[in-house]
Parts: C-alpha cells; structure tokens; sequence
C-alpha cells in the first residue's frame, strides 16, 4: 500500500529499548479517597454553594442572636407586631424591609410611624413584642442542634447494630434482622407522636422520638457493607493475621464505609430538621419562651393574613436550610458512592 | 405468589399486634388520669369516669379488654366529645383525608413520572435541570411551608382560590397541591434515574439495532420497565401522604382524621389519639402490601415465576 | 467478488471527562458478499466502537466520527439522518449482542419481540408476523415454538436467549449480521451449537458475517478472513490460513503464541507483556512498539504502513521494510508457519530466519 515518503534510513532499523515500566506508568496524580472526593464534590456547584449558604446559617445561628440588641425571650407588648424595619434598606421600596403592613383594604401603613415606635426589628416581632430576628436565629440554632444530636446518635446506634448483626451473621443476625423489619413496619410517625406525648415536649425528648425509628436505614446499609466486606481479601487477610474481631471491624470495614455512613447521615440531617418542625406543627414541639424554627412557623401560620412576614421569614429559612443539606448530601452521594466513579 | 402474600399477610398481623401494644402500654405510662384537665370535675367524679371506662382494672384485664375490643373494631369512647364511640368519628372523618391523599397521590406520580420520563429523554437539557430543580425544591421543602405559602400568595394576596375550609372541589386544589410536591419530586427522581438505566440497558440497544424509532423506543420498551420499579416508592409515598395530610388538614381546617388529630393531641383525647395511630398503622400495612401485590402484577419476572427474584 | 460493505479511513472519537479518546484511528477494511470477517482484538482495541459506528449506535453526546466513510450500496452511512438509518438497521444491516441474558427487554413476550422488526421494516401484518416469528423460532433451533412465543424472557436459558437474539436479528434476511463477541457470554458447549448455528443460518440466509471477538479459537471456527486490531487501528489482515499459519505482525505472533494448541508440550501459557495503549493520548509511531521484543528505533517514530504480503494479506509493521533485520518469530509461529507452506503451497518469502526468540514473560498456567 501506500509508503509515506518520509526519510526512512537504515539506522532506524536497529533495535531499540524500551523501557516496559514506562508503559504501566500512571498518568494522573495518585489522590487519596478524600482528596478525590473532595474534588468532585467541587465540580458540584450546587453542593459548594449550599455549602457557603449552610455555613454562613450555622454561624448565624450562634452570632445572629447576640447582634441585635434584643433578646430573644424579652417580651415587650408595646412593640408587638411590628412588620421588618432594617435602617438602610427601609427606603428600597420594592424590598420587604421599611416596616409597612397592609390593611383589610389595601392601603399601606408605617407600623413603626403610626404608632410612634423609634426602633428597627430587623425581622420585625411577633405578638408578644419579641425580636423575631433573634427569635428566628435561636430558633435555628435549636433545630440544628436537635438535627445534629439525632443524625450522631442515629449514625452511632445505626453503625454498631449494622455492624454487629452483620459481622456476627447466622442466628443474631436474623434475629436483629426481623427486630428492624418490625421497627420499619410501624410507622414512624406513630412513634414519634406516642413518645412526645409520654415524654412530654422537650429537646430531649423530641431527639429520643428522632432516634428511636431514625437510626434503622443506617443499620440496614452499614449491615449490607460489612456483609459485603467479610469475604473480602483485605478483610481475610486480617484474620489470618490474627486482627480481633473488634480490630477487623473498627480498623478495616468501617474506614472502608465511611463513604456511605456520611451519606446517609447527611440525608438524616434534614429528615430530623422536618420532623422537628412536622411535631411543633401539631402542637407537640418545644413550649414557649424557647423557638425553634418549626414553632415559629407555626405561631406565624396564626397570623398570618394580618401579619405575613412572620410565618414568611421562618418558612423561607426552614426551605433554605432543607434545601441546601438536601443538595450537600446529593453532592457528597455522588462524589462518594464508588457506583458513580468513572 | 400466593405464598408469598400470606407470608406478607402473617407479618402484617404481627405488626399491627406490636403497634396496638405499644400504644397501649405508652398511653398507660402517661402520667396523670385523662381527666385531670377537666378542673371542674369533684374527685368523687373523676373516680366515676375512670370506673366508667375501665381505668381502675389491674393492666393486664385492661389490655386484654383493649385488645378484645380493637380486633372487633371497637376503639373505645371519645373523652372530649362525650359518648361518641372512636370508630364513628374516625368514619366521619375519613372521607376528606381519602379524597386529598388519592388525590395527591394521583397528581404526584403521574407528574412526577411524567416530569422524571422527559428530563430523561432529555438529559442535560433546560427541561432536564428544570426538573432537577423542582424536584430538589419538593423534596427539601416540607409541606406545610408549601401549604402556608400558597395559601397566603395564592388565596390571601391573589385570591385565586378559596383560602381554607371543604365545600366543594376548588377547595381542594391547594391542598392537592401542597400535598402533592413530595411525590412529585420523589417521583421523578426516580424515574429519571431508572429511565436513564434502562436506556442504557442492552434491551434497548436491541432495539435501536432492530430499527425502532425514538418514540417507539421510549414508549413500548423503555417507560414500561422504568415505571416497574417506581411502583415500589409508592408506598413510602402514599405513607408520607399521611403524615403530610396531618398538618395539610390543618392549615386549610379540612374536617379529615388529621385535623382531629391534631385536636385530640391538644386536648389529650386519648382514645382518639390510640385509635388514630391503629387507623394509620393498619393503612400504613395495607398500603404496603398492595403496592408489592401490585408490584409483582406488573412484573412478569415475579407474575410467572412466583416467588421474589433478586 | 462483490463488496458490500466498505469502510474507509474511519476516525472516531469520544470526549470524556479527562480530554478526547480517539479510539478509532483510521480503520479501513471491506466485506465481502457471504463472507464471514473476524474483527479480532483485546478489549479497547476499538472493535466493538468500529461495528457500532457502522450501525450508528455510538452515544451521541460524547462519541464523534471525525473521518471517514462507511459505504452501503453505494451510500455513506456516516451521513444519513437516525430516520434513515432506522430503515437500515434491523433490515440492511443488523447485530448480535454480547449477552444474552440483557439484551432482551425483560417485560416483553419474545414472540413480540421478534416480529417487531417484521412489522416495522417488512409491514407485515400482526398475524403474518407471527406466522414468521414461529419459522425463525423453528429455524434457530427452539423446541415448541408455539408455546415459547408467549413467554418471557426470563424463562428462557442464556443459550436459548441468544437464539432468540439470533432470530430477532435474521428476521429480515439482513445483508449484513454483525455479531459483537456472540459467544463469550455462554458456556462452552452452548458455544458450540451457536457457532454452528450461525454457520447453518448463513448458508441458508446468505448473508455476510462481521464477527467481532477476542477468542482465536472461535475465529479459527468460523472466519474466511480475519482483521487484527490494535490500539483502534487495523494492525493486519488476511484470510484465516494467513493470519494463523502465516502471520506477520508481532502482535499478531503474540496473539497465536497465547493460544494453547494440541502442539504445545510444555504447559505453559504465553502472554504478551504490558497494557494496551492510552488512547487519550496515542503514542507516537507504532502503538505496539512499547510491547514489541522486536522494537526498532523507528517504531518509536513513524507509524508503520501496511506492506502487502500477498494480494490478500497486509500487516502494518516495519518488519516487513526492505531494510529491517530479520527476525526470529516465537516457537509456536514458526510450527505454524511451516505447515503454512504445505497448505498455501508457496512458502511465504517474508518468513526469516534468524535468532532471537520472542522474549516475553512466560506464566504459569
């Protein structure tokens, strides 16, 4: 066929070397599970910017009631109902911020103008005169506090009973097994109203009736991981080294699942965020002065047509917060979950 | 199959059986009589009512009692409205939270498969992250922030419907709605994630090679083996539904069990209280098991061969 | 003898995540009327990409067809529209998958499935249809056909799955059966009966036979000619006695070296030593010369042409230049090579004898 006319010499034709290492040689650099996922996770840019978002609420959460010089449990019933005034963004009209309400009939009035009060709620206040800026912030707090204790002790309870009943296998096992499958049978609303009303409505309680249904799907993965892992090489190997039980478990199957323990407990995360605010929703959530965001929400819902703003400042914050652990643990599924990787 | 249901059928049973004691024995635990709230009554009286209703027998004769009585259907006396058995104000109350929850339901998964089947077909498309979108919006929102906003822009500020209240079919609409965001973003989500699957799948290759057009493709063999497995969320779903309709019925003050839920949590209502966790509980089972009866219907894998396949 | 299918100079491309993959890079080979062609290769060659491109079944958004032509009754199948093509694939052209056990839609009676093809490119009626689903079921060797027709694939055995497979792809009388590693899915007797089967069916049929696989032995079985590839090129072809008795590249000496055969007396295995290249990025000059024992300097410069060996047989390695030393091929190519003279009756002048054993790593079986 066809010879390319370039200058081919005699000399070309002598034998060459080649190193055979060189053809194995690795292209990319070598990234550790956390370097890689991490950035992947950044390809993500609904996960990073969710990401800003969840950290500027968590700091918000802690400094935001200290900023305003009010607290949040100070009742002050002269200045109950005041609409949302914040100083430089009163005069930007089309912004909800210059502390005007609505009446029956349309017309717009200046709260703070017609009842001669010289102050600015950045967030307004609700029926009892209470800053609802700083109500809404410890509000956040609380919920993300009770989310956080529940996803740790789901994740704790979920790991260890995972673990066990599938390291152990044979009868234990199954045993564990039918105990979960009766547990996921009921419904975990039904648990959780019967154990707020025995325990009576309190942080405590409402993150005991979180966990008491939460931790099972944790269990149910962690399970089918170690299942996965027990017959593994590097898992045999252990053992035939003569690694203990607890050693084999805790040093060599868990570090291999922390992909899919931090998924699942990012996406319990907010679960327990919408069953918090789902009980004080009906009437079983956390008992005045304290807030959290759900109560909030709903002592808002009460008021609503006269006073919108405060059902609307907690509910868009609730929304954002589900929003974005929602997108974060998506972003960290897909980076993680070794089915994706190409 | 048939063994397979009765399988399903025994641990049905034994659920409702462990859910029933357990509510029991919780409301036992609480502490204080039913009737303390009710500051009127001379402690001469209170020991009546409690003769009355059986509160002063030994556990285990009350419990056998409750037991007896609940299999047959009996769920006790309401204490707030005097007189008036469980049962029937659980039957009157029924028909709204049905026709809301089917009707969510119905909205739900037919959008939200419809809304997963097109972002499929058009991966990496606006269509595709408009879908992505609104399902990261349902999933995440809860409820009854979407009820509350609704009503409020919609029926308050708009006035496009009515605000609250049961009286004929618009006043449904905002409820359906509202309710119905969850399933519809859990709905496409999984069918765009099963219909991307499944046309990746050899089948459908085949069937490119045999000279299928597009539309053929997606239709007769890619939508039917995609929805398969969507019929499995439908039960956690409508299960959801139920626990949304709780403070959706609220909101919009729909006279369905929710609503009096609600109420009998407010003013301690116990025997309401219990029989409304059986009344949940035994849908909750019910449900469950209709959709994996269903599910194996659909399926010729599991219809033919009888039995699971894995 | 007629071409029927012809493709020239294709060039292909996928655009993945880490830069473009170019895994096709200028493949040109023509089939013949009846003819059965082996694509043979390891896997990323570019085998399985060269026959989906034929059947235009690459993924569009990510896979491109920079070059080249694929000529079918005179037109170019690289530029028809998907409502063209439609009309071509299943009914011009059609193909065989790997596994049997996916490739048939799990919800869909396999009667239907059959006469799908019918009523689409055929316009027969349903009933028709079903009529000629019952021969093709009887043709392709399933026991009662009128009972089968009305089941599902999952009742049906891996082996029993590619008949119907067969089946679905023979329903029009196709000009062209591509078969992409038919059999590697099955076990070896159920291997057997499909590759006599499609012998069978082709004599009957007369249709042409891409057969795509990386199983010498089944090419052996079943090839009249047989095209090597390498690193998404072509890296010799011939007919099957050429390739096998005759063979010229060092790939293809590899190749025949790895495969046990009845002379072998020791019980070792041969393997080719290293990895296939990265197509990302192709190495300069011959992509075989980092695991060629005979490399010379230029094969790390310039890309070997095809030199022709006979009028059927090209190989693209500068071994065959005028100017190259010659070398010694592995012992079981040389065994080959000598009963290659007996059966072409001319002894290939291309054969040289010098020292030099193939020097690759032996295994262990």
């Amino acid at each position: 066929m066809i010879n390319k006319e370039n200058i081919i010499t005699k000399d070309m034709f002598a034998p060459a070397h080649v190193d055979p290492s060189k053809s194995e040689k690795i292209s990319k650099p070598s990234l550790n599970f956390w370097q890689d996922s991490w950035l992947r996770v950044r390809k993500n840019k609904g996960a990073v910017i969710s990401l800003v978002i969840l950290a500027i609420i968590i700091i918000m959460a802690f400094v935001g009631p200290l900023i305003t010089p009010y607290a949040y449990d100070t009742q002050n019933t002269k200045h109950n109902n005041l609409p949302p005034r914040i100083k430089a963004l009163e005069n930007v009209h089309w912004l909800p911020f210059d502390g005007t309400l609505k009446r029956h009939n349309g017309v717009e009035y200046n709260a703070y103008e017609v009842r001669k009060v010289d102050a600015y709620y950045w967030f307004g206040t609700d029926n009892l005169g209470r800053d609802l800026f700083a109500r809404s912030w410890k509000g956040t707090q609380v919920s993300l506090f009770i989310a956080f204790v529940a996803a740790l002790v789901d994740m704790l309870v979920g790991v260890s009973y995972g673990a066990i009943s599938g390291y152990l296998g044979g009868r234990t096992d199954s045993l564990m097994q039918r105990f979960i499958e009766v547990i996921v049978g009921i419904p975990n609303l039904i648990i959780v109203v019967l154990m707020i009303l025995v325990l009576k409505p309190g942080i405590i309680p409402i993150i005991i009736a979180l966990t008491i249904t939460g931790w099972t799907s944790m269990a149910r993965v962690v399970r089918a991981q170690v299942l996965k892992f027990k017959n593994q090489e590097f898992v045999l190997a252990a053992k035939t080294l003569g690694a203990s039980d607890t050693s084999i478990v805790f040093k060599h199957m868990i570090p291999n699942m922390f992909g899919v323990i931090i998924i699942n407990t990012m996406f319990s995360i907010p679960n327990a965020i919408f069953f918090e605010a789902f009980l004080s929703f009906i009437g079983l959530g956390l008992q005045e002065p304290n807030a959290s965001l759900g109560t909030l929400v709903n002592d808002g819902f009460k008021s609503m047509i006269a006073f919108p703003y405060q059902m609307i400042i907690p509910s868009v914050m609730i929304a954002l917060i589900m929003i974005c652990f929602n997108l974060v643990a998506d972003g960290l599924r897909d980076a993680l979950d070794p089915k994706m990787r190409d | 199959m048939a063994k397979y249901i009765l399988q399903r059928v025994i641990y049905m049973v034994i659920t409702l059986f462990i859910v029933a004691s357990i509510t029991f024995f919780l409301m036992k635990l609480i502490p204080g009589s039913p009737f303390k709230s009710f500051t009127k009554l001379t402690e001469f009286q209170q020991t009546l009512l409690l003769e009355k209703y059986g509160l002063n027998d030994p556990l285990p004769v009350q419990y056998f009692n409750y037991m007896k009585n609940t299999v047959k259907g009996d769920l006790g006396i309401s204490f707030q409205f005097n007189n008036t058995p469980v049962t029937e104000l659980l039957a009157n109350r029924i028909g709204p939270s049905a026709i809301l929850g089917l009707q969510a339901m119905v909205v739900g998964a037919l959008f939200g498969i419809f809304l997963g089947t097109i972002a499929a077909l058009k991966q990496n498309t606006w269509i595709d992250y408009g879908s992505t979108f609104i399902a990261v919006i349902g999933k995440s929102v809860p409820s009854f922030i979407f009820a509350g906003l609704l009503q409020y822009y919609l029926a308050v500020k708009l006035h496009w419907f009515p605000v609250m209240l049961w009286r004929g079919p618009e006043y449904t609409i905002l409820p359906t709605i509202a309710l119905a965001m969850f399933p519809i973003s859990i709905a496409a989500r999984f069918m765009r994630t099963e219909m991307i699957e499944v046309l990746g799948s050899d089948y459908i290759t085949l069937a490119r090679a045999k000279g299928a057009s597009r539309f053929q493709i997606s239709i007769k063999h890619a939508l039917r083996n995609a929805l398969i497995p969507v019929v499995t969320v439908l039960g956690p779903l409508a299960v959801s539904l139920m626990t949304g309709s709780l403070v959706i019925e609220r909101i919009f003050g729909i006279p369905g069990l929710g609503e009096q839920f609600v109420k009998s949590i407010d003013s301690n209502d116990y025997p309401v209280i219990m029989g409304t966790n059986i009344l949940f509980a035994v849908l909750f089972v019910v449900i469950i098991l209709i959709v994996d009866i269903l599910y194996g219907f659909i399926d010729p894998r599991i219809r033919i061969s009888g039995g699971k396949t894995k | 003898m007629e071409k029927i299918l012809q493709v020239k100079d294709l060039n292909i491309s996928f655009h993945t995540f880490s830069g473009e993959v170019k895994a096709i890079r200028g493949v040109s080979f023509d089939l013949l009327k009846g003819e059965t062609l082996a694509i043979v290769g390891e896997s990323g060659s570019g085998k399985s990409v060269t026959t989906k491109a034929i059947m235009r079944l690459l993924p569009e958004h990510n896979s491109e067809i920079k070059k080249g032509e694929i000529l079918f009754n005179g037109k170019d199948l690289t530029k028809l529209t998907d409502k063209q093509m439609q009309k071509i694939r299943g009914h011009d052209i059609s193909m065989i998958f790997q596994d049997p056990m996916t490739s048939l839609n799990p919800t869909m009676k396999i009667g239907n499935q059959i006469m799908e093809p019918l009523v689409k490119h055929q316009n027969m009626s349903s009933h028709a249809a079903k009529e000629r689903a019952l021969e093709l079921l009887k043709l392709v060797g399933i026991p009662k056909p009128e009972i089968r027709i009305n089941q599902y694939p999952h009742q049906f055995s891996g082996g029993m799955r590619q008949r119907v497979v067969i089946a679905i792809a023979l329903a029009c009388n196709p000009k062209v059966l591509i078969a992409d590693e038919p059999t590697t899915a099955l076990d070896v007797t159920i291997q057997a009966q499909i590759l006599e089967l499609m012998k069978d069916l082709q004599k009957k049929i007369d249709t042409s036979i891409i057969f795509i696989t990386h199983d010498l032995g089944v090419v052996a079985n079943v090839a009249d000619r047989v095209a090597v590839m390498y690193g998404g090129k072509i890296i010799e072809i011939g007919t099957a006695d050429e390739i096998f008795y005759n063979p010229q590249h060092p790939y293809t000496w590899g190749l025949i070296s790895s495969m046990p055969d009845m002379e072998t007396d020791d019980d070792e295995l041969f393997s080719i030593p290293g990895t296939p290249p990265d197509l990302l990025d192709p190495p300069k000059g011959d992509a075989f010369a980092p695991r060629n024992p005979y490399v010379m300097k230029i094969d790390l410069e310039q890309e070997p042409p095809f030199f022709k060996v006979s009028d059927t047989h090209y190989a693209a390695t500068w071994l065959l230049h005028p100017d190259a030393p010659k070398v010694e091929p592995p012992e079981a190519v040389k065994r080959r090579q000598s009963q290659f003279s007996s059966i072409a009756g001319t002894a290939s002048g291309d054969v040289r004898l010098e020292k030099s054993n193939f020097p690759g790593t032996k295994e262990g079986k």
